[in-house]
């Protein structure tokens, strides 16, 4: 067993995600029942029971799905505490591209925390709605969000069974230091698309545009991350090398980084929540102003430091 | 929001009771678990603050597998490498004292060094480096001191070196209690007196180390190092660092296996306990369900009103643990952390609280204490009010 | 306002035995009538009752309240429906007893998001109301029974419910606080309320102000 398991962090992280499984799996077995027995309208005793459970299966969703976000920071924190005890890790970046498991692990995290926040506004709709219009499609989507937690689970055992104290890895510096990125686009032209998608989003959204704003902001979030990573970030760390997504979420720049990814995240799910599920105006409003938001903290330094310096790094 | 709140807060202390004993029992487990994590920062702080002091690199010379004596020729080898600011060898060995078979580290340093002797200034406030060096002085560790003091060698100690002679020296001064942890058995004294005790030749060192100021030029410093001879071992800052985090992650992760068992067991002694479905219980829900509420609502009220319990749980736990550890001391807790080994330690903690800590600590016990009562509480909230209400 | 029709409902004991409560009950109340169902204990008032409340589900027929049938009704909106159209009056007093009679009126308040301002002012109006005032900061364990009584009333109608229902509501007082009772009642008729009484208490056999009276036998209506 690798001694990675018995730091203090990682069993806290595996204690609770196990614990989340356990509940969560409960559901799972639960929704399944429901999907397969529930009628809507009828009113015979088995509905009113299959309610009933209904209520259980939600707060378990609910309340499992808002600590798997905790979990997230928790979980890049505990990247960015491991990176003292990898050799050579100077942040989470070489943690997590230590082994093949770690970049697939924080995608899908991202994924599932998206699809969460997704599915908490679908039920509040239905719970709200007579007659519950999602009632069938909210729990099919649960079983799918029980089913990327599975592989998430697995994904998360994996990469910290491989994970090794004593190999040296990569730092950041290394991993990113191509300023070719997997598009092989410049930089120039990286930063133009990351401000045309973003005034895209906000000409879609204002005009109703469901699907080609749901597109756009999916295409956003992975621009988004490439931009932060090839080109923004090296204005947070006023250092044209030192390039990653990872280390703006240390201590060093104030926990900037939090507040990136969130305001980035929080903006996507009310794009996607508006496109996709409920056409609320409240919902667009709020994503135009987490996009804006999200867009004003990573150019902040940048465009100061065009103001000041008149160039570019 | 507010007088629902109210209406909570309100319940929760009419219902002191009931919640008196999961209360007691969460606040227990969490002082246990704080309380190893708050020994364990403490000791970690000490040695990274005095890690912190020690040399970029070390370089040692090694043959057969055993640490061996360098020429002072590689000192001005490693001089000449650029990066390199300072190179220092270095005189430092075991005495042994048969008879007790007690080991003391005996550490030569170089009292005209001005480094030295601002860090020893930084030590002992009131230490006067000419009267010290007037004499065969030494400053010895807190338990050299209490070994000393049993022998009645309450002023100075006769060494005896491996050439048969005898060598006085004085105690000029102890070191303070808050580097007990890692020197309580070092006896620090002049190089050349070290040397004799020792008995090191003049042309030789136990180990160089070298100041490197740029971190980023260490990994270069260390590639030349390690072509210019094969016999070497490096070790940087960082290496001596990641062994000591790795030692107490060690340490800590055992303690966190055991009390995640210990957690397990009483997440089912809670779940049975919020199983019992009282008389009380059931009429409460009746007559919240009959003025309005919903299944929904009830659940979630009741998860507050956990959380409420769970959460004053966790903070006395917490100040429990802090009192336990920093006032007075943590009696049978610290050996598991210090150990039996060399002369006793008398290392004292030192407050080192991280919010990281304490986060965690929530999470691994909040967490499942919610999960473990969201089925109990919902059959609670699914009870039919027309039983209760006739 | 109240529309039954063909109402059942049975229950299933633990041993699988069936027990039908109720049988096609089909009946038609208007707002602002006062209703008594008569008939001895198990004839199926209470049934009726709690199904009229919302805190039972039939096991078929329609349960019309103001054109919605709330049978088919989700927990949620049912709770909707206890919450603002409907107040309950048992027979066994059903407070918090460590909690005051104002701390009483608390919970079908607290869920509506109203402020503390509104709180008080509607607790002040139903104390009023149900004639408790007086006792307003008195633990509801130490109050005699006729108080007790009437601070349920007073929780009962504290979110000013349309429909009032009384389940047995003298059964347990003296005939000075029955008098009490009536009277409150009365006022809440005047107030333009649907009520329905379900008692075998001779009291209410002429009484004037009753606009229909139904009698239940072994669940059928007569």
């Amino acid at each position: 067993m690798s001694n990675i398991f018995l730091s203090p962090q990682v069993i806290v992280l595996l204690f609770v995600t196990l614990s989340l499984a356990v509940v969560l799996t409960f559901a799972a077995f639960k929704t399944v029942q429901l999907i397969k027995n529930y009628k809507p309208n009828a009113v015979t005793q088995e509905q009113y029971t299959l309610e009933k459970s209904s209520y259980l299966i939600t707060t378990i969703i609910q309340v499992s799905l808002f600590i798997n976000i905790f979990l997230l920071a928790l979980f890049t924190h505990t990247l960015n505490s491991l990176s003292d005890i990898i050799p050579g890790a100077m942040c989470a970046a070489g943690v997590v591209s230590s082994n093949a498991f770690g970049n697939p692990l924080i995608v899908l995290k991202v994924v599932i925390i998206l699809c969460s926040l997704l599915w908490l506004r679908i039920n509040k709709e239905d719970f709200i709605t007579k007659g519950h219009p999602y009632f069938k499609r909210k729990y099919l989507f649960f079983l799918l969000i029980f089913l990327l937690f599975l592989i998430d689970i697995f994904l998360e055992l994996n990469f910290f069974a491989h994970l090794s104290t004593v190999e040296p890895v990569m730092c950041c510096s290394h991993i990113y230091k191509h300023t070719q990125n997997s598009f092989s686009l410049s930089n120039s032209s990286l930063v133009t698309l990351f401000y045309t998608l973003y005034l895209l989003l906000l000409l879609t959204l204002t005009l109703n545009k469901r699907l080609l704003s749901a597109a756009f902001s999916l295409l956003f979030l992975y621009i988004s991350y490439l931009a932060i990573t090839y080109f923004f970030s090296t204005y947070i760390y006023e250092l044209p090398t030192h390039r990653c997504p990872y280390c703006i979420l240390s201590s060093d720049y104030a926990y900037i980084g939090y507040f990136i990814y969130t305001s980035l995240i929080l903006a996507s799910y009310y794009a996607l929540s508006f496109a996709l599920f409920v056409q609320k105006t409240e919902l667009r409003a709020k994503a135009l102003i987490w996009y804006t938001l999200f867009v004003f903290i990573v150019s902040a330094k940048f465009i100061y430091f065009l103001i000041v310096n008149h160039t570019t790094l | 929001m507010l007088p629902k709140l109210h209406f909570l807060l309100l319940l929760l202390l009419k219902h002191k009771k009931k919640h008196l004993g999961i209360f007691l029992l969460s606040a227990l487990l969490i002082a246990l678990l704080a309380s190893t994590l708050f020994i364990s920062a403490s000791l970690k702080k000490d040695i990274f603050s005095t890690l912190d002091a020690q040399a970029d690199i070390t370089l040692q010379k090694y043959q057969a597998g055993r640490l061996m004596n360098l020429p002072s020729s590689w000192l001005d080898e490693a001089l000449a490498i650029e990066g390199v600011t300072k190179a220092q060898g270095r005189i430092y060995g075991e005495h042994y004292y048969e008879p007790k078979e007690e080991h003391f580290l005996i550490v030569g340093i170089d009292f005209y060094d001005e480094q030295v002797q601002k860090n020893l200034q930084r030590l002992l406030q009131n230490i006067d480096i000419e009267a010290f060096l007037k004499r065969k002085n030494m400053i010895i560790g807190t338990g050299v001191k209490k070994f000393f003091n049993e022998y009645a060698y309450n002023d100075y100690y006769i060494f005896r070196p491996p050439n048969r002679s005898k060598e006085k020296v004085y105690i000029y001064d102890t070191l303070p209690q808050t580097t007990a942890l890692i020197g309580s058995d070092v006896i620090l004294m002049d190089i050349e007196e070290a040397r004799k005790i020792l008995g090191i030749p003049r042309d030789e060192f136990s180990d160089i180390i070298l100041e490197v100021p740029n971190k980023n030029e260490r990994l270069t410093v260390y590639e030349k190092l390690l072509v210019s001879h094969f016999n070497t071992r490096i070790i940087t800052k960082e290496d001596i660092q990641k062994h000591y985090e790795n030692l107490f992650n060690y340490k800590g992760g055992v303690f966190m296996v055991l009390y995640s068992i210990a957690l397990a067991t009483f997440l089912l002694i809670l779940y049975q306990r919020y199983s019992l479905i009282t008389t009380a219980d059931a009429k409460e829900v009746a007559i919240l369900k009959s003025v309005g509420w919903s299944i929904k609502g009830i659940i979630s009220f009741k998860l507050e009103e956990n959380f409420i319990v769970a959460f004053f749980a966790y903070i006395f736990g917490v100040i429990g643990a802090l009192i336990y550890v920093y006032v007075f001391g943590a009696p049978l807790l610290r050996n598991i952390f210090l150990g039996y080994n060399n002369l006793q330690n008398d290392a004292s903690f030192t407050p080192a609280i991280h919010l990281s800590d304490l986060v965690l600590l929530f999470l691994l016990f909040v967490v499942p204490f919610m999960l473990a009562i969201i089925i109990p509480l919902w059959r609670v909230a699914i009870t039919e009010p027309n039983e209760v209400l006739k | 306002m109240i529309e039954l029709q063909d109402l059942c409902k049975t229950f299933e004991s633990q041993n699988g035995e069936h027990f039908t409560a109720l049988h096609n009950i089909t009946l038609h109340i208007n707002a602002g009538e006062m209703v008594q169902f008569q008939g001895v204990s198990g004839s199926g008032k209470s049934t009726l009752l709690h199904i009229l409340a919302s805190l039972l589900k039939p096991t078929s027929g329609r349960v019309e309240i103001a054109g919605e049938n709330i049978a088919s009704y989700s927990d949620y909106y049912a709770s909707l429906y206890r919450r603002d159209t409907v107040a309950y009056i048992t027979q066994s007093f059903h407070l918090l007893g460590e909690l005051t009679l104002r701390e009483n009126l608390l919970p079908p308040l607290v869920i509506k998001e109203l402020s503390f301002k509104e709180i008080n002012a509607a607790t002040r109006k139903a104390l009023e109301i149900a004639n408790i005032a007086h006792k307003a900061d008195e633990k509801v364990a130490n109050l005699s029974g006729g108080e007790k009584q009437r601070a349920v009333i007073a929780r009962a109608i504290v979110n000013d419910a349309d429909i009032i229902l009384c389940d047995e509501p003298t059964a347990n007082l003296d005939k000075a606080n029955a008098l009490k009772f009536l009277e409150i009642i009365k006022e809440l008729k005047r107030k333009g309320k649907t009520i329905v009484i379900a008692t075998h208490d001779p009291l209410f056999d002429d009484l004037d102000i009753i606009d229909k009276r139904f009698m239940l036998k072994e669940g059928h209506l007569e």
